[in-house]
């Protein structure tokens, strides 16, 4: 028996944050004292709130510690393990708390939280078949073994699931496609090659609860007739990998994957097949073609995968997250529990990767229907540095942007389709002031092109084509007629690609240029970029009245330009500055403006 | 019986190729098969080697 | 399934389930604009511009995969269709060289008639132009990739087609690019220079280099010829301005070919215009060559004969006729040596194949194909063994590759790795030599395992009891010893050929008569009777020749025991018809074969040849065995079109005209005679061998009246009853496969239905005989084609004056 458990995270996020360095000083320190046995040390997956790592929880003590560093441990084991003292100098502190809070349940960003699909990340070891079935894990497999394969798809149907890769399909329709397509060959494919940037939903899961998503697949595999499937993983996340194959050893073991599971007649092999760093293998018909081994590129539907699949057999495939909804559903009585959460026509949770220019960064998973304004505000701890909100992205490089006066929008499938974003696999980027809308669009606009597969017309020509005309735009080259091209561009596109990448590309476009139009024709008209970004149509000017010649400026421009005597009123030389911002950066007064170029008028900041 | 792989006793059966159908629910539940409390205390065991708290075992 | 209604630009239609929008449209006379689209490839729906309308969808709609919908409502032209059209278009265009002046595209390009049928005359956007590769390294062809559109057919041909795949998509996103791997100059890549990249580009990516700068599509005048090289005889068009031949495209409604060519039909026909033709009658003087008029060599040949035979005897005369000459040509020469008194001729390189016409001889009693060259494609199963299509008869591969494709079970049973392997479910890499062991082994399996057809084997064959003890001892455990297989491999192959409702076998007719050739080729007959696997469609036996008249050359009485179409000598009636006909006496003695004089060496009896189209001092085994024989002859006369290493050796040179220069019929590997139209005037002092035959007959005071080609068939039809249905006005409609006996026949297009020439099939006991093997030069049985007709058959004649030498995998003929 342990003392306490020490979960340590070893998620993506964390190592890169330094966990590595973290846990290791820790078991220093605690062989130091000689007392490394009295506790279970396990490297977790991702507790969600990757701002603040990295992040060590201890139970039963129910404390959360963060912003860790090594030093930080001599502290820790001493006060805290041996002495019995909670060190509240690493607890969670922040604006949108009066006192240090000490574990979830007083921890701002977890308030609005709801643990469906995360359950387990962060509270078991990862590598534990037997914590998973501890937590209820192949409990859902055991009954739908007992339970006909359309009765499965019917209560997957009911529960109102939807696919969270994005389309959001009806998971259970889909199912059922497959089930009536006839065998005796057919496949489920996990689709886990999340591509958006900054995406990373579905690593935290694969990384975290391995054995929720083959609990999900085998589900869906006696749901739809299927004995084999594949889970398709980028290559990029090879924690991921380990993770899954591991499970699936230990699956094996267990009689939980081969054949006769459980006894039954019924058979399942699992395969995992490594991405190969493109992001058009995210598109379902490309997925099965580079499984096939074949390049990735996108075949036209009909005929669907559940008719013509993989290797030419009728084939399921899902996300992640929609596979590890599933054991939630399908395990006794599940299904009337997952109807209580969400809305009407959006069931369930969803998880989002908060990113951008929001305080509480990292992973949340919220129920359908809660707010904008809640996401970004209560769980996101609203606006860094206290600047503006000015729109927040949803769906990545297929998406669109939410403006200021959407925040009440609530997040759900048909909400954000009206107002031209879409939902996604759950990217959120959260941009202030400082954001330049043309440059957003812009920059997801070069991913979408450099990742093109080639193959239709539309999408490889469209996307370099409106790109050059934001990068003419950006550069202070635009003519008024540009955004009637780009949006004619951009309607033809939409119309006429070959997949969803073409046919979702113009969305970063359209919806910039639908709610921020002003700032497009500000860059064309009058050669102004008001956010500061778009380097050729804009200066810093130090506001001599509230500058108070601290030097920090000055300091930190790397090219000179900047000159003043100590409390003196500085100046920026416009010769010389290259705009890259140090300056502004380095302010406590608040005081460098962005003006327009060669001209008085200035913004306040 | 260090994981729920193992035999409690020499009743059980479960293997990789012969499995029983009610393996899972025996993990936490169990013995299914055959009433043991020496059994059922085994399964406590490596249950609370790794359960963090009172709530994290989920029947 | 009921058929489907819906309305297509207010035009109502029913079709069948799963037909596509586009086809629907087509069947109506509409005409949507493709790019990317081709019947015979995967639906592909990357170019979009054939995207149209469908009321109640969210986006347009691909119209060339878009299956039809019950009441679906299409607008082909409709505002948006037109708006997304030109977008494709001006989006092509931004990124395209504007070379249409001096682009040979131009009048051709459909990027051009879509630009100019959709108004789109410059882009609207202005930008980065990709600066890909312009690859003119190769003797070929020129690959400008910067006009490329990508819309990959020539991806899908090359891959699914030809199953070269040298080619692919590489990279991605603005500068996709379509080419070799690491983008290599293509002929480090595995092309095979088949052409059908070129044939198939709707822009000028692709470009022939002969064509360059030689004229636009609206000057030259299209002519329908078949391809001179091998037995399968595609038709393809002469491209002619100036009385050049400027190019080469293939028929796209042929039934032998389909639109598809090789590199000797896309590339081989320059040989035309070498600079070595003979362009007037030579007399060698003094060891050198003389040009001379015509009078004058006509003279001294008939005077160097007729001594000759004044001296020795009729006999003493043999005649070479010519597999590569045209029906006319062959049935002239065999007649006026037949006039001169001797049956002593022959084909030499038909020796090669002799040993397979034999097999098949015994087996069924003819040795005509058993079915047609389409067929394989909609086979169940097929046995290639003892051949490579891919270098031998590449169009038989494409359809062993789409019979594969469509769900055939290939078994590929070959010593060496080949491509087809790739598309095969069984590959079996046998020793080289032990084919025959192998097949005697599947027959083993198949009476082992009761997968044969008893009723047929009943009702059609006999002999099958010797048969069936001989193979008894050939178990897969013994064969697998014999041949280096394993016997579960065997047992497979067997159960693949056997199992399937319609299986061919594929082979090749060059079998090597010393090691067995013969045998060989009964072994295979066994199978296919075994499993009553002939006399169907989609069955048979395949044994293409390697020359293009070869079938032809035989069928015309170039041989010393039969007249046309195997009328045998040793029959009176025959003898008869003939000589009434001809106004001549017909020896009734066998006359020599070709083979047999060269082994007789000085002892057999023969003084004086004629050799027409044939150069067996280049292609025979023993070289110079037969140039010492041509050296000994009293007087040898060759009719060819190039100075060959036979005719450097003769007293006179006859020139001949080539293929594209002369009207005449050819009849190709699958029984069909065909008609080649004359593209050229011949060159110099040049006839056709025709003329020059019937000439020589004039000389020789026979009076033979001939007016053109036509009135040679007629003749000739009129003698033979297996082509007797068969005319020039029909054959212009398309060509006709003997037997044809009368003028409503529409041609044969498999043999032996209800029974064999012979009656009954005939199985042959033949057992694999190592000996003959370990005798043989490395030829093994069937080995004479697997890697190509290098060794033995054929001279490089005409390839070594055509490009294609610069491709080192062409038949070399």
């Amino acid at each position: 028996m342990y003392e306490k458990h020490i979960m340590i995270c070893g998620a993506t996020g964390c190592l890169s944050s330094g966990s590595t360095k973290v846990s290791e000083a820790l078991i220093e320190e605690l062989e130091k004292h000689g007392i490394k046995d009295k506790y279970r040390l396990v490297m977790s997956g991702c507790p969600g709130f990757c701002e603040v790592g990295p992040i060590i929880v201890i139970y039963p003590d129910e404390v959360f510690y963060c912003r860790l560093k090594p030093k930080d441990m001599a502290e820790l084991v001493e006060n805290h393990l041996v002495g019995g003292e909670i060190v509240e100098r690493l607890l969670y502190k922040g604006p949108d708390v009066e006192a240090p809070a000490r574990f979830y349940d007083t921890i701002p960003f977890y308030a609005k939280q709801k643990f469906n699909v995360l359950r387990n990340s962060g509270v078991i070891d990862p590598e534990s078949i037997d914590e998973y079935i501890m937590r209820g894990g192949y409990r859902a497999l055991s009954r739908a073994m007992e339970m006909e394969p359309q009765a499965i798809c019917d209560e997957v149907k009911d529960a109102g699931l939807r696919g969270r890769g994005g389309a959001g399909f009806p998971t259970g329709v889909k199912w059922g496609f497959t089930n009536k397509a006839p065998g005796p060959k057919k496949y489920i494919v996990c689709n886990a090659d999340e591509g958006d940037p900054g995406a990373f939903m579905d690593r935290s899961i694969l990384e975290g609860d391995p054995h929720a998503i083959l609990e999900g697949m085998l589900i869906a595999g006696r749901a739809c007739g299927a004995d084999e499937g594949y889970i398709y993983c980028r290559a990029e996340y090879p924690l991921a990998i380990d993770r899954l194959k591991k499970a699936i050893e230990q699956a094996k073991e267990y009689a939980l994957l081969g054949d006769n599971i459980l006894g039954y007649d019924f058979n399942f092999k699992m395969n995992i097949k490594e991405g190969a760093g493109a992001f058009v293998c995210g598109e379902e018909t490309a997925l099965l073609a580079s499984i096939e081994g074949k390049r990735g590129m996108p075949r036209p539907r009909p005929p669907f995968p559940a008719q013509v699949g993989v290797f030419g057999k009728p084939t399921t495939i899902n996300n992640v997250e929609t596979l590890a909804n599933i054991p939630l559903i399908v395990k006794e009585g599940g299904a009337a529990e997952y109807v209580k959460v969400g809305t009407e026509g959006s069931k369930g949770t969803k998880v989002f990767a908060l990113a951008g220019k929001v305080r509480n960064t990292g992973l949340c998973e919220v129920p359908m229907g809660i707010t904008i304004e809640e996401v970004i505000y209560d769980v996101g701890g609203g606006i860094k540095g206290g600047r503006e909100f000015k729109a927040v992205q949803a769906g990545g490089p297929s998406g669109g942007c939410i403006p200021a006066d959407l925040l009440d929008l609530p997040i759900d499938y048909d909400s954000l389709t009206k107002a031209g974003a879409i939902m996604g696999s759950g990217g959120l980027v959260v941009m202030d002031d400082r954001t330049c809308m043309v440059d957003l669009a812009r920059y997801f606009l070069s991913f979408t092109q450099k990742e093109s597969c080639g193959k239709c017309t539309p999408c490889r020509e469209g996307t370099k084509r409106m790109l050059e005309i934001l990068d003419r735009i950006a550069e202070g080259e635009g003519i008024p007629e540009d955004l009637e091209t780009l949006d004619n561009l951009a309607h033809n596109i939409k119309d006429s690609a070959l997949c969803g990448l073409g046919q979702t590309c113009p969305n970063p476009v359209l919806s910039t240029i639908r709610y921020f139009r002003h700032e497009y024709e500000e860059h064309i008209n009058e050669n102004f970029c008001r956010s500061g970004i778009c380097k050729p149509l804009f200066n810093y000017k130090i506001d001599a009245e509230n500058c108070t010649g601290c030097t920090a400026c000055a300091r930190a421009c790397a090219v000179d330009a900047i000159k003043g005597e100590k409390k003196e009123p500085h100046e920026i030389d416009q010769e010389l500055c290259t705009r890259c911002g140090s300056c502004i950066d380095k302010c406590r007064q608040d005081c460098i403006m962005i003006t327009r170029v060669g001209s008085e008028a200035d913004v306040s900041n | 019986m260090e994981k729920f792989i193992d035999h409690c006793c020499e009743k059980c059966t479960h293997t990789k190729d012969k499995p029983c159908k009610d393996f899972v629910k025996c993990c936490v539940e169990g013995p299914i098969c055959h009433e043991d409390p020496a059994c059922a205390d085994k399964r406590k065991a490596i249950i609370e080697m790794v359960a963090l708290d009172d709530d994290f075992v989920i029947c | 399934m009921s058929a489907i209604n819906l309305t297509i630009d207010g035009r109502e239609i029913e079709v069948a389930p799963g037909t596509t929008i586009l086809q629907a449209a087509r069947q109506l006379g509409i005409d949507i604009p493709t790019f990317c689209y081709d019947p015979e490839l995967a639906p592909n729906g990357a170019c979009r511009i054939c995207v149209v309308e469908v009321e109640k969808a969210r986006a347009l709609v691909a119209s060339c995969v878009a299956p039809v919908g019950p009441g679906m409502v299409v607008h082909t032209e409709s505002d948006r269709v037109v708006s997304a059209r030109k977008s494709v278009l001006s989006l092509l265009l931004a990124n395209h060289p504007l070379d249409c002046i001096t682009c040979e595209k131009t009048g051709e390009c459909k990027l051009q008639d879509y630009c100019y049928r959709y108004d789109v005359a410059s882009s609207e956007y202005v930008g980065a132009i990709k600066d890909l590769s312009y690859d003119d390294t190769n003797a070929f062809f020129v690959r400008d990739m910067n006009k490329c559109i990508l819309c990959g057919i020539c991806v899908g041909k090359c891959q699914d087609v030809v199953g070269a795949g040298a080619i692919d998509f590489v990279k991605r996103g603005f500068v996709t690019n379509v080419g070799p791997g690491f983008e290599d100059p293509i002929e480090d890549s595995s092309c095979v220079f088949c052409g059908m990249c070129i044939d198939n580009c709707p822009v000028g990516a692709l470009i022939p280099k002969y064509v360059t700068g030689k004229g636009r599509p609206w000057q030259t005048e299209s002519v329908p010829a078949v391809c001179p090289y091998c037995s399968l005889g595609c038709n393809i068009n002469l491209h002619i301005k100036d009385n050049e031949v400027i190019g080469v495209s293939p028929v796209e409604e042929s039934p032998v070919n389909r639109g598809h060519l090789c590199v000797q039909g896309k590339f081989g026909w320059d040989f035309v215009h070498s600079g070595d033709r003979i362009t007037a009658p030579l007399v060698k003087s003094d060891g050198v060559f003389v040009e001379v008029s015509w009078e004058e060599a006509l003279d001294y040949i008939v005077d160097s004969i007729k001594d000759v035979q004044s001296r020795f005897g009729p006999d003493a005369l043999m005649g070479l006729g010519s597999p590569k000459a045209s029906n006319e040509d062959n049935y002239l020469f065999q007649k006026l040596i037949r006039s001169l008194g001797t049956n002593n001729v022959d084909s030499y390189t038909c020796h090669c194949h002799a040993s397979s016409v034999d097999g098949m001889v015994e087996a069924f009693g003819n040795a005509a194909a058993t079915n047609s060259i389409a067929e394989v494609a909609e086979t169940g199963a097929v046995l290639v063994i003892g051949a490579n299509p891919e270098e031998s008869h590449p169009i038989l591969d494409y359809r062993v590759r789409e019979a594969a494709q469509k769900g055939a079970e290939l078994v590929v049973a070959v010593p060496d790795m080949v491509k087809l392997v790739d598309v095969s479910d069984h590959y079996l890499p046998l020793k080289q030599g032990t084919e025959l062991a192998l097949v005697n082994g599947l027959a083993n399996v198949i009476i082992a395992e009761d997968l044969l057809d008893k009723a047929f084997v009943e009702k059609r064959t006999e002999g099958f009891d010797q048969f069936k003890k001989t193979v008894d001892k050939y178990t897969p455990e013994h064969v697998a010893e014999i041949t280096g297989l394993t016997a579960e491999e065997i047992r497979a192959a067997a159960r693949a050929y056997a199992s399937a409702e319609k299986a061919a076998i594929v082979s090749d007719a060059a079998v090597n008569k010393q090691t067995g050739g013969a045998d060989f080729v009964k072994a295979l007959a066994n199978l296919a009777l075994l499993t009553g696997n002939v006399g169907r469609e989609s069955t048979g036996v395949y044994l293409p020749y390697g020359e293009n008249n070869l079938q032809g050359s035989a069928d015309m009485g170039v041989h010393p025991n039969n007249v046309t179409c195997y009328q045998h000598l040793k029959d009176e009636k025959v003898r008869e018809k003939f000589s009434r006909a001809w106004g001549v006496r017909i020896s009734e003695n066998y006359g020599l074969s070709a083979a047999e004089a060269f082994e007789a060496g000085k002892n057999s009896g023969i003084k004086a040849m004629y050799i027409m189209g044939e150069n067996p001092v280049a292609c025979g085994g023993d070289k110079a065995q037969i140039a010492d024989y041509m050296k000994n002859l009293d007087f040898l006369v060759v009719q060819d079109i190039f100075m060959t290493e036979t005719a450097s050796l003769a007293d006179v040179v006859l020139p001949a005209a080539a293929f594209a220069e002369k009207l005449g019929t050819y009849t190709n590997s699958e029984r069909r005679v065909q008609l080649n139209q004359p593209a050229l005037e011949p060159p110099g002092e040049v006839f056709p061998d025709w003329a020059v035959l019937v000439e020589l007959a004039e000389w020789f005071g026979f009076e033979w009246d001939f007016a053109g080609p036509e009135e040679v068939f007629a003749e000739l039809a009129s003698l033979t009853p297996d082509y007797a249905g068969i005319s020039y006005q029909r054959l212009s409609e398309g060509g006709l496969q003997w037997p044809c006996p009368a003028d409503d026949h529409p041609g044969t297009k498999f043999l032996y239905q209800d029974s064999f020439s012979r009656g009954l099939g005939l199985f042959s006991a033949v057992e694999y005989d190592p000996e003959a093997e370990a005798e043989s030069d490395g030829h093994s049985a069937a080995c004479c084609t697997s890697g190509g007709h290098s060794c033995r058959c054929l001279s490089e004649t005409i390839t070594r004056r055509s490009v294609i030498s610069a491709f080192k995998n062409s038949c070399c003929v």
